[in-house]
C-alpha cells in the first residue's frame, strides 16, 4: 500500500513539473503539450479504438520479439559462457552486429524478410539479444568455483553442471539482462515499425507527428509506450522475485 | 557386541593406500609440485588426522583420494582389489569442505539430498533419506530453510550431512570446523567422534590445530613442507571417547609436544614464530 | 613653391588618396537575417532560393537568408514558433498547411510556388487507368500515411468512389517506392511529377501518370510564414515572396542559370548535370506563372476534398489559411 502511495505521489510530482514547464516557458501545445491536453487526447483515442488498434500490434511484436530474442540469447550466452573457443569465434560478429545502428539495418532486414510481422519480430529480437546474451555469458561464468568443485566431487555430468549449477547461479545476472532487454524490446518494436509497418505505436507516432500534425496524439503514443515498458519491467521484476530464491 | 553390530563395524570403512604419489600442476614459469613421493597406508575404519605447514599439499592429498585429481606418478588404492581407483561421485568417498558449499537456491533438505538426486534418485526417494540424515545430525527442523538462513555452524553441519548421505566407507574432511569459533568447534569434534564411533568408516581429517589432532585421531600424519610427503606418523593411543579438553592428561600432553616438535622440524624457518594458532 | 610646402602638399594629397573613395553618408542599411526551412534535402528544385541568394534578389529585398533542411512536421512547428525578431519562413504543402492550421499550428500560406499539384500516380506505360474507379484492387506504393502524396492518393481514390480499403497499400518510409515499382512489388506508386518519372525512365521504364488536376484539384506547395511574424511585419513576408518569384521567373526564362546557382550551392548537384537539368525543366512546368498569386478556387475545392476525406474537420475556415499580403501587384 505504501509502495502504491509512493508511486502515485511521484507520478503527481512528475505531472506537476511537466505542467509547470509548459506554463513557465510558454511553449505552445504543438511543441510541448501540457499533461491535461495529452490526457484529453488520450481519452479520445481510447474511445475511438484508435489507441488499442495500434497498441495491440506493437504489444504482439514486443512479446514475440522478447520471447524469441531472450530464448536465443540465453542459449547462445550459455554456449559463450561455457566455451572460450566459441566466445572467441562468435564475439566479433555479435559485437559488430550490436555496434551497427539498428536504425540503419532495420529497413534492410524488413525487405529481406518480407516486410511483415516476422521481419519486425526479428528486428525486435535482434535489439534484445545482446544484453541478455552477455548477461547470460557472464552469469554462467560467475558460478562459484567452490561449488563447481563440490559438484565434481559428487560426480556430476557436464549437463548436470550446466542445468543445476551454472544456470541457477546465473539467474540473478540473467534477470538483470532481461530488465534491460524488456525496455529495449519496446524501442526495438518501434524501430522495426519505422522500417515499413503500416500500424503500431511507432507508426502512430509518425502519423500523428508528420501526417496529422497532432502533437498531443504523438505524446499519447509515447506515453503508451512508456507504460508498456514500465509494465513489462515490473513483470520481469515480479517473476524474478519468485524465481530467484535468494533475493 | 552382537554379530550384526560387529559386522557393521567391519564393513563401515575401506582402507586407503597411497604409493609414492606425486602431483604436479602445470603452471608458469615452472610447474608446481604439490606432492612428491607420498606413501601412506590408512587402515579401514581408522580416524587419521593430517597436519602440516601451509602449502604442504594436505588439500591436494584429500583431492587425490576423492578422485578429483589424478596423481602425476604413483598409485592410489581404495579398498582391496582391482577396482580400487578412486572415482568421484561413486558414493564411496564423502567429502566435506572448509566452507559449507551449499547451493544457495535449494533448501537445506534438497542440498543434503543432492548426491542422491545427481545420481538419478527421484525426490520421493531422496528427500526422506535427507531428512533422516538431518535428523541424525540434529538439523531436523532446518530442512526447509535456505542456506542463507542457517548459522555458520548449521550450514557446516548440513555439508557434513550431505557428505554422509550415501553412507560412504571413506569420509574426507578438509578443515571442516576451522571457520567456526573454538567452542563450537570442540562440540562438533565431539559430535563427529560420536558419529564415527557409532559407524566406524575410514575418516581422514585435515587440520591446522594440534589440539584437534590429538583430540580426534588414531594417528597423526605430519607432512613436510612443499612438495609434500609424509614426515612423521605419531600414533595416538588415548582411550575413547575423548573429552573436549585433554588438559591435565599427561599422555595427551606428550603427544601434543611430539606433534609440535615434528611440525617445527618441517616448518620453513621464517614461519616458526607462528607455529600454533 | 618652396620644397617644404611642396612636400606638405604631396603628403596631404597622399593621405587623401590613401583614404580611398569617400562614401556617401547614406550607407546601405544592414540586411535582415531570416531563415528559410525547406523539406527533405538539398535539391535542384530549390534553385530559385539558391539563385535569389547568389544573384542578390534577397539582398535587394533587404534580406540575408540562411537555408536549413528540416523534417515535415518540424518545419511547420519551427515556422510557426519563429520569433518575430528572427524571422522564419518555410516551403510546405498546401494540404499540410490545412491540417496544421486545423491542429492549431499558426502558419499562413502567403505565396504559391507550385501552381500545379506536384504529386501523381505513376505506373508503367499502358497500365495506368485514366478513370480513378479502375484503381480498385491495385497494389500501390507510397511513403506513408502522411504528406501530400497520401492526400493525393486518397483524393484520387475518393474521386473514383473508392477508399484505401479497396486497394493494397505498401509503405516505403525510406521514400524508395521507385524500387518497389521496378521490382514489381507494386502496380503503381505515388511520386513527384518532376522526379520519379525521370528516375524510372533512366532505369528504362516508360511511364504514364494519373494526376489530380482534372479529377480532384488540390493546391500545391508554397511559401509559409508564422502568424506572429505575419502580423508584426507583413512587409517582410511580401518582400521575401517577391524575391522568390523574381528568381522563379528568371529560371523559367533561362533554366541554365537556375542549374548553375544550385550547383554552386550544392556541388553534388553539379555532378549530375543532365539529370539535374531535366528535373529542373520538369519542375519549371509546375511553378507559378503569375507571381505566386494564390488560387482561391483551388484552395476552396481542395479544402472541401480534405474535409470529406476526414483529414480536417472544417473548424478552421479556409480563408484563415492563406493571406494575400504578398500578392503581386496587378
Amino acid at each position: 500500500m505504501r509502495r502504491l502511495a509512493a508511486t502515485l505521489l511521484s507520478l503527481a510530482a512528475f505531472l506537476a513539473a511537466w505542467k509547470l514547464l509548459t506554463v513557465a516557458t510558454g511553449t505552445p501545445d504543438y511543441i510541448l503539450p501540457a499533461p491535461e491536453v495529452v490526457a484529453e487526447r488520450g481519452v479520445r483515442a481510447i474511445g475511438s479504438g484508435l489507441l488499442w488498434e495500434h497498441t495491440a500490434v506493437t504489444l504482439t511484436e514486443i512479446l514475440l520479439g522478447l520471447t524469441a530474442g531472450a530464448a536465443t540469447a540465453i542459449a547462445v550466452g550459455t554456449a559463450l559462457g561455457k566455451s572460450v573457443v566459441i566466445e572467441r569465434v562468435l564475439s566479433p560478429y555479435i559485437v559488430a552486429a550490436q555496434s551497427v545502428p539498428i536504425l540503419a539495418l532495420a529497413p534492410l532486414l524488413d525487405i529481406w524478410f518480407g516486410g511483415g510481422l516476422l521481419a519486425r519480430v526479428l528486428i525486435c529480437g535482434l535489439i534484445v539479444f545482446f544484453p541478455i546474451a552477455i548477461a547470460t555469458m557472464v552469469g554462467i561464468r560467475s558460478a562459484d568455483p567452490l561449488l563447481v568443485e563440490m559438484f565434481r566431487s559428487l560426480g556430476a555430468t557436464p549437463g548436470q553442471r550446466t542445468a543445476r549449477l551454472e544456470i541457477p547461479s546465473a539467474l540473478p545476472v540473467i534477470f538483470g539482462g532481461l530488465r534491460v532487454g524488456v525496455t529495449l524490446a519496446v524501442i526495438g518494436a518501434v524501430v522495426a515499425e519505422w522500417a515499413g509497418a503500416s500500424s503500431g505505436l511507432g507508426v502512430l507516432i509518425n502519423i500523428a507527428d508528420q501526417g496529422l500534425f497532432d502533437t498531443p496524439l504523438m505524446f499519447v503514443a509515447l506515453v503508451t509506450l512508456a507504460v508498456i515498458g514500465i509494465g513489462l519491467h515490473g513483470l520481469v521484476v515480479s517473476i524474478e522475485r519468485r524465481v530467484i530464491v535468494q533475493s | 557386541m552382537t554379530i550384526e553390530a560387529a559386522r557393521k563395524r567391519e564393513t563401515a570403512g575401506l582402507p586407503v593406500g597411497l604409493d609414492a604419489v606425486s602431483v604436479q600442476f602445470a603452471a608458469s614459469p615452472t610447474p608446481l609440485e604439490a606432492l612428491r613421493g607420498l606413501t601412506l597406508d590408512i587402515p579401514a575404519g581408522s580416524l587419521t588426522v593430517i597436519i602440516g605447514p601451509n602449502g604442504c599439499g594436505k588439500s591436494t592429498l584429500l583431492r587425490v583420494i576423492a578422485g578429483l585429481l589424478t596423481p602425476t606418478t604413483g598409485a592410489v588404492r581404495i579398498g582391496e582389489g582391482t577396482d580400487g581407483l578412486p572415482l568421484a561421485g561413486d558414493g564411496r568417498v564423502g567429502l566435506a569442505f572448509q566452507q559449507p558449499r551449499l547451493l544457495p537456491w535449494l533448501s537445506t533438505l534438497d542440498n543434503v539430498a543432492l548426491p542422491l538426486t545427481l545420481r538419478g534418485a527421484p525426490a520421493t526417494d531422496a528427500r526422506p533419506r535427507a531428512q533422516d540424515a538431518l535428523d541424525r545430525i540434529g538439523l531436523g527442523n532446518a530442512a526447509s530453510l535456505l542456506p542463507a538462513h542457517l548459522s555458520g555452524g548449521m550450514a557446516q553441519r548440513a555439508g557434513l550431512a550431505r557428505a554422509l548421505i550415501t553412507d560412504p566407507p571413506i569420509l574426507l574432511l578438509d578443515e571442516p570446523f576451522s571457520a567456526l569459533d573454538a567452542l563450537t568447534r570442540e562440540a562438533f569434534d565431539g559430535e563427529l567422534q560420536r558419529l564415527w564411533m557409532d559407524r566406524p568408516r575410514t575418516v581422514v581429517l585435515v587440520t591446522h590445530s594440534v589440539s584437534e589432532a590429538v583430540r580426534m585421531s588414531d594417528r597423526i600424519v605430519v607432512m613436510t613442507a612443499r612438495p609434500g610427503s609424509v614426515a612423521r606418523i605419531i600414533p595416538v593411543d588415548l582411550p575413547r571417547p575423548r573429552p573436549a579438553t585433554l588438559a591435565g592428561d599427561g599422555a595427551a600432553a606428550g603427544i601434543d609436544t611430539a606433534t609440535r616438535a615434528a611440525l617445527a622440524e618441517v616448518h620453513p624457518p621464517e614461519l616458526a614464530p607462528w607455529l600454533d594458532r | 613653391m618652396s620644397p617644404r610646402r611642396f612636400t606638405a602638399a604631396l603628403l596631404v594629397l597622399g593621405l587623401l588618396t590613401a583614404c580611398g573613395p569617400v562614401e556617401t553618408p547614406t550607407a546601405t542599411a544592414p540586411l535582415r537575417s531570416v531563415k528559410l526551412m525547406l523539406g527533405f534535402r538539398p535539391d535542384v528544385q530549390f534553385a530559385p532560393f539558391y539563385l535569389a541568394q547568389q544573384a542578390g534578389y534577397f539582398a535587394d529585398a533587404g534580406l540575408d537568408v540562411t537555408i536549413e533542411f528540416k523534417d515535415g512536421a518540424d518545419l511547420m512547428r519551427l515556422v510557426a514558433a519563429g520569433q518575430p525578431e528572427s524571422g522564419v519562413f518555410g516551403v510546405a504543402d498546401a494540404t499540410d498547411v490545412m491540417i496544421s492550421r486545423t491542429a492549431g499550428i499558426p502558419v499562413t500560406y502567403v505565396s504559391t510556388l507550385y501552381e500545379r499539384f506536384p504529386v501523381a500516380l505513376i505506373g508503367p506505360s499502358g497500365t495506368v487507368p485514366t478513370d480513378p474507379a479502375e484503381l480498385a484492387g491495385k497494389r500501390i506504393g507510397t511513403p506513408g500515411q502522411f504528406g501530400s502524396s497520401w492526400h493525393a492518393l486518397l483524393a484520387l481514390l475518393d474521386a473514383g468512389g473508392l477508399s484505401a480499403e479497396d486497394v493494397t497499400i505498401r509503405t516505403y518510409p525510406q521514400f524508395n517506392q521507385v524500387d518497389g515499382l521496378l521490382r514489381g512489388d507494386v502496380d503503381l506508386i505515388t511520386g513527384f511529377r518532376n522526379n520519379e518519372p525521370l528516375r524510372l525512365e533512366l532505369e528504362g521504364m516508360a511511364v504514364d501518370l494519373l494526376t489530380v488536376d482534372e479529377v480532384a484539384p488540390l493546391p500545391g506547395p508554397g511559401l509559409i510564414v508564422g502568424d506572429d511574424l505575419l502580423g508584426s511585419d507583413p512587409g517582410l513576408a511580401a518582400e521575401f515572396a517577391r524575391a522568390m518569384q523574381r528568381a522563379v521567373a528568371a529560371i523559367a526564362a533561362a533554366p541554365e542559370i537556375g542549374f548553375d546557382a544550385a550547383a554552386e550551392a550544392v556541388p553534388a548537384i553539379g555532378e549530375e548535370r543532365e539529370t539535374a537539368l531535366s528535373v529542373l525543366e520538369a519542375t519549371i512546368l509546375l511553378w507559378s506563372t503569375n507571381g505566386g498569386r494564390i488560387d482561391q478556387t483551388a484552395w476552396e475545392s481542395g479544402y472541401e476534398t480534405m474535409v470529406s476525406l476526414g483529414f480536417i474537420d472544417g473548424s478552421v475556415p479556409v480563408g484563415e489559411m492563406t493571406s494575400d499580403v504578398a500578392a503581386p501587384t496587378p
